[in-house]
């Protein structure tokens, strides 16, 4: 709940530009960056201004597509543990696809990721067979 | 006064709801229409909204809300038929057209419709309009997103800001 009324904060004073779409709360720019499929795109938006970088911080939830998967170099990891505490985190990778797929050393920093800062669901999908591998919710701290 | 047992709309007439403005202007429209948003569905199905009681928006000024009402009039035969799985390809591609048209807009005025969306909770226009501002967004760079939204040129200072967190988040430049 408090969380809830976090992500309705308006955006403070002196964030709100000339330009309108600053001007939305924070939930709603989460569902316009939500609508960008992308986390590079939404992560791009952090440096327009501190509101977008503090809208993109909070950002509910990250989907990850195979074609986008971060490279695991530091610079990710360092974004990632300064920036979203999420309520959903979805992966979706290749399954049996031309390259060598993804190795199990990857997916490990996802799990202890998903343990320590993913409060709500976290699903890892397997393209182009539909399975899914969803947790059970995890407890939040 | 109790509401007809239902199947109106399609033999005469249909049940007609008033909704005021913030700047009280009253609109008359379609039950069903209005019941596109969440918040005025509950009220209409209580019976609120007829005769000449009308229910107040106080937070949708006139300009908005005959935007909204535009948007409910055309989706209200396809949300009636539960999203639409009989309808005809032309008349999907008709919704899509109207719906392209319909956010090919003024970046203030996404602004209030979005809003409104939001507070109405009207699921379908919220999502069309994010959908319109995330395509302003797409495949731009940040100084380009700038423009785009009307942010002022950066200063010196901001620029320099933004260099830095463009090398910290180089992962999602690749």
């Amino acid at each position: 709940m408090g969380d809830d009324s976090r992500r309705r904060r308006p955006p403070l004073a002196g964030e709100c530009g000339v330009d309108r779409i600053s001007c939305l709360p924070d939930e709603l720019l989460h569902v316009i960056l939500l609508c960008l499929e992308s986390s590079r795109a939404a992560a791009r938006t952090s440096v327009l201004s501190h509101r977008w970088r503090r809208v993109w911080a909070h950002l509910p939830a990250l989907v990850l597509f195979d074609n986008e998967l971060p490279p695991p170099s530091s610079s990710f990891q360092d974004t990632v543990d300064a920036a979203p505490i999420l309520q959903h985190l979805s992966i979706w990778v290749p399954d049996h696809g031309p390259g060598p797929g993804v190795p199990a050393h990857r997916v490990s920093p996802w799990l202890r990721f998903t343990s320590q800062r993913v409060t709500g669901s976290f699903s890892l999908n397997f393209r182009p067979n539909v399975t899914s591998f969803v947790a059970p919710e995890v407890a939040g701290e | 006064m109790a509401a007809p047992e239902s199947g109106d709309g399609n033999n005469g007439a249909a049940r007609m709801v008033t909704l005021i403005s913030s700047d009280n202007t009253r609109f008359e429209v379609e039950a069903a229409a209005a019941s596109l948003s969440q918040t005025l569905q509950l009220t209409i199905l209580d019976g609120g909204g007829g005769g000449g009681d009308g229910i107040p928006l106080p937070n949708v000024d006139s300009a908005t809300l005959s935007k909204v009402l535009e948007y409910c009039i055309k989706h209200a035969p396809a949300a009636a038929n539960g999203g639409a799985p009989n309808a005809t390809a032309v008349d999907r591609a008709e919704l899509e057209r109207f719906d392209n048209e319909f956010v090919n807009i003024d970046q203030s005025v996404l602004y209030s419709l979005i809003m409104a969306a939001h507070n109405l909770e009207i699921e379908g226009l919220q999502s069309l309009v994010a959908k319109k501002v995330a395509d302003m967004i797409k495949g731009k760079s940040p100084m380009e997103i700038r423009r785009t939204l009307g942010f002022p040129d950066p200063t010196p200072e901001e620029q320099a800001e933004m260099n830095a967190h463009m090398l910290e988040y180089g992962w999602a430049y690749e």
